[in-house]
């Protein structure tokens, strides 16, 4: 792929010693359990903020947030008290968003055109690519109107380099004005010293799956492949945490008593427990067809954990070379390097390269794009 | 010369959901063994022919979308080598794009109305799709980008050699414009026609409907005008070829109550009887078998004319194109039809239905 022309961001004239304003649209923090998009927005917000280069406020549906309302949402990991204050108080004491400040949205825009500078943030075109993937509904909604958002924006943040050349491919104008968001792992400081402090817990050798059950994942190569003989013998394995998503009727009731015997669904669980489940892994499998980003992989490695990974989208950048990669159709591919990663010395030998890789992700290098973008960088 | 060092071809992913993990890549061989619909098994066949056949190598990819960049796509060009070019076998629903290629699109569903539907659609979504597309095998499709009109260029591949074995039977039409149940379940009840029944005539004119055409009000109004013609000339047969939808799953009943609600909906009057001199065929009907008839084609919106053999064309004595008065015929499509007929083929217009043109109907095939 050869690179697309980059080009120097239009940034506005800045007073001396005023901090420019940026209002971001915090909507996916209105939900009530963060995961994903809402996890990215508290991320970059957290950034901004531990930066201080710019005078942040927020907005939802065009209507401006209390600063203070998102902050303490922020410091709970939960929208519900921010989305109850929203539905009870906005009438009395909310007001429209300045549509005169620079408007950035973490997520696809619901409207676009409203600030003079907008920019937002593509996190995968899986919509695009693979719709099969993807219910009707989810399809159009991300679909519609992608052209006319990725026209009004002044600038296209790209979760990944993955993304961004799959966007480019598409819609080569945005070429110049796409530049590359790339998340980082924060888990709760007194996880680790909470985990310490409990038993190890009793599950026998096993790697982690994570994430939400739906066919991009691509769990059926792990079916296919615990059926083969090399495999079915392992005393291995596998913990899938994750709720159960879309397009997926069927695969669970369909699961045999020796495919049950080996694989464990959590279903949605906490942070801590997840943090719990993947620090006693002997590694993480990740056998998504496509992602945006694959924000387990980095949870793992800064856990020290190695990813056996599909050789797809964004893996081999976020995972760099603390991995073991395959073809996610090749359930040979896929049991070749199962039996690779699995081997004591090989696992030995990616441990060391995970935090070194995990810690090239961080909250620095979120913040940087959208910080060049306002002139402050 | 077309795909000159071989073709890397992506493959429609919802028709291999149920596919063996075999792997990204995979030879023409292996794609055939999978239960696909007609329309993409034919595809597959013709790019067999004409790229393997030749020497050039020919690799068929699932799933290109993961090979975005970096070492998945480097992965992906080490196995493609001197490859250059790129065919997206489109289902209308997703067009593949692969970086660094030339990238053409051989749209294998243009007879099936949701799938033109969905690819104007994404072409809307995505308009600058369009204008990536080197050429499009065996299409004329112009698509907008902003104010740009943009047609890949047109590019024909035909099948070769004998391609069926006359599988059609005929049923009787009967039309009654109380209820399309009653007319399918008399055909059902009355069964097939003597295989002889075209014998009796010595003018032919063979309709094959297809899908989209069964679905574009004004072909209705067409075909519904051509059958009160038909009711003057009895010594003149008028054949209906039944419209095939998805292909894997059609009936009988199916494909009659798709054909008789067109024109219900949309025909105006016809006699409520059976019209002796007005059969349908409810598959290809193959012209070989009627050596003494003088025989006409009509070929209707979506007809996948590169599914047949210049050889099956070289039958009728007459081929004519039934278009909407408003669609523009480029010269690229009457060349590329000619080079598939083997002669200039007649352009029959037909008027749009009352309201006028639809928006963004002007500048397709």
């Amino acid at each position: 792929m050869s690179k697309s022309p980059r080009r120097t961001l239009k940034t506005p004239a800045i007073a001396r010693g005023a901090k420019p304003r940026l209002t971001v649209d915090v909507g996916p923090l209105l939900e009530t359990f963060w995961t994903g998009i809402p996890v990215f927005t508290r991320r970059l917000v957290q950034a901004l903020l531990a930066d201080g280069r710019v005078d942040l406020s927020y907005c939802f549906n065009l209507t401006e947030l209390p600063a203070a309302k998102v902050h303490a949402a922020l410091g709970m990991g939960t929208g519900a008290f921010l989305r109850h204050h929203y539905e009870a108080h906005a009438y009395a004491s909310y007001r429209p968003v300045d549509t005169g400040a620079p408007l950035l949205y973490p997520s696809n825009k619901k409207v676009a055109g409203v600030s003079p500078r907008e920019a937002s943030v593509v996190h995968d075109i899986s919509t695009l690519a693979m719709p099969e993937n993807h219910d009707t509904a989810n399809v159009d909604h991300h679909m519609d109107s992608l052209a006319q958002e990725l026209a009004s924006d002044e600038l296209v943040l790209c979760a990944s380099e993955a993304t961004q050349a799959a966007l480019i491919t598409y819609f080569p104008s945005t070429a110049a004005k796409t530049r590359v968001m790339h998340q980082y792992v924060d888990w709760p400081e007194g996880f680790a010293l909470m985990d310490h402090n409990l038993p190890r817990p009793e599950l026998g050798r096993y790697a982690v799956v994570v994430g939400t059950i739906e066919p991009r994942k691509n769990l059926s190569i792990l079916l296919h492949a615990l059926s083969l003989p090399e495999l079915r013998d392992s005393d291995l394995k596998f913990i899938i945490i994750g709720k159960v998503g879309w397009l997926v009727e069927g695969f669970l009731e369909a699961l045999t008593p020796a495919q049950r015997e080996r694989l464990i669904f959590t279903g949605f669980v906490s942070e801590f427990v997840k943090y719990r489940l993947i620090a006693h892994a002997e590694f993480m499998v990740f056998p998504s067809l496509y992602e945006g980003f694959g924000i387990p992989a980095l949870e793992a490695l800064s856990l020290g954990k190695p990813v056996l990974a599909a050789r797809t989208s964004s893996f081999p950048e976020v995972i760099g070379k603390a991995g073991v990669y395959f073809d996610p159709l090749s359930v040979v591919e896929f049991a070749a390097a199962l039996a690779e990663i699995e081997a004591p010395a090989r696992l030995a030998e990616l441990k060391p390269h995970t935090r070194d890789q995990a810690a090239l992700f961080t909250p620095e290098r979120m913040a940087a794009p959208a910080l060049e973008w306002m002139g402050v960088a | 010369m077309l795909f000159d060092k071989g073709l890397a071809v992506s493959l429609p992913a919802r028709e291999f959901a149920h596919a063996p993990p075999q792997g990204a890549l995979w030879e023409a061989e292996a794609v055939l063994r999978q239960n696909l619909p007609g329309g993409l098994r034919a595809a597959v066949q013709l790019l067999r022919d004409h790229v393997e056949a030749a020497g050039r190598p020919l690799i068929f990819i699932l799933r290109p979308e993961i090979f975005t960049h970096g070492e998945s796509l480097a992965w992906l060009n080490a196995r493609l080598g001197e490859i250059e070019d790129h065919l997206s076998l489109s289902d209308g629903v997703v067009v593949h794009l692969l970086p660094g290629r030339r990238n053409h699109l051989f749209f294998y569903r243009s007879s099936q109305a949701e799938a033109v539907a969905a690819l104007k659609r994404l072409t809307v979504r995505v308009p600058e799709l369009a204008p990536q597309l080197v050429s499009q095998v065996n299409c004329c499709l112009g698509f907008s980008a902003g104010k740009t009109k943009y047609t890949p260029r047109p590019v024909l591949l035909q099948a070769t050699g004998q391609a069926f074995a006359g599988m059609a039977s005929f049923r009787e039409f009967y039309f009654n414009d109380c209820g399309i149940e009653d007319s399918v379940a008399r055909s059902e009840l009355a069964g097939d026609l003597p295989a002889d029944v075209l014998a009796r005539y010595g003018e032919i004119t063979y309709i094959p409907i297809t899908d989209v055409a069964a679905a574009d009000p004004g072909f209705n109004r067409y075909l519904a005008q051509r059958i009160r013609v038909a009711l003057g000339t009895p010594e003149r047969l008028l054949l209906l070829g039944a419209p095939l939808a998805a292909g894997k799953e059609d009936t009988i009943p199916r494909m009659l109550t798709r054909l008789l609600r067109g024109l219900l909906e949309h025909g105006g009057v016809l006699p409520r009887a059976v019209l002796r001199n007005v059969v349908i065929a409810t598959a290809l009907l193959d012209a070989a078998d009627l050596p003494d008839a003088k025989l006409e084609l009509v070929v209707p919106e979506g007809f996948e004319f590169w599914r047949l053999p210049r050889g099956y064309y070289s039958r009728f004595a007459k081929i004519s194109v039934a278009l909407p008065l408003h669609r523009a015929v480029p010269p690229e499509l009457l060349a590329m039809l000619t080079a598939a007929f083997g002669f200039s083929p007649e352009i029959v217009w037909f008027d749009p239905p009352p309201g006028g043109i639809r928006a963004g109907e002007n500048d397709d095939e």
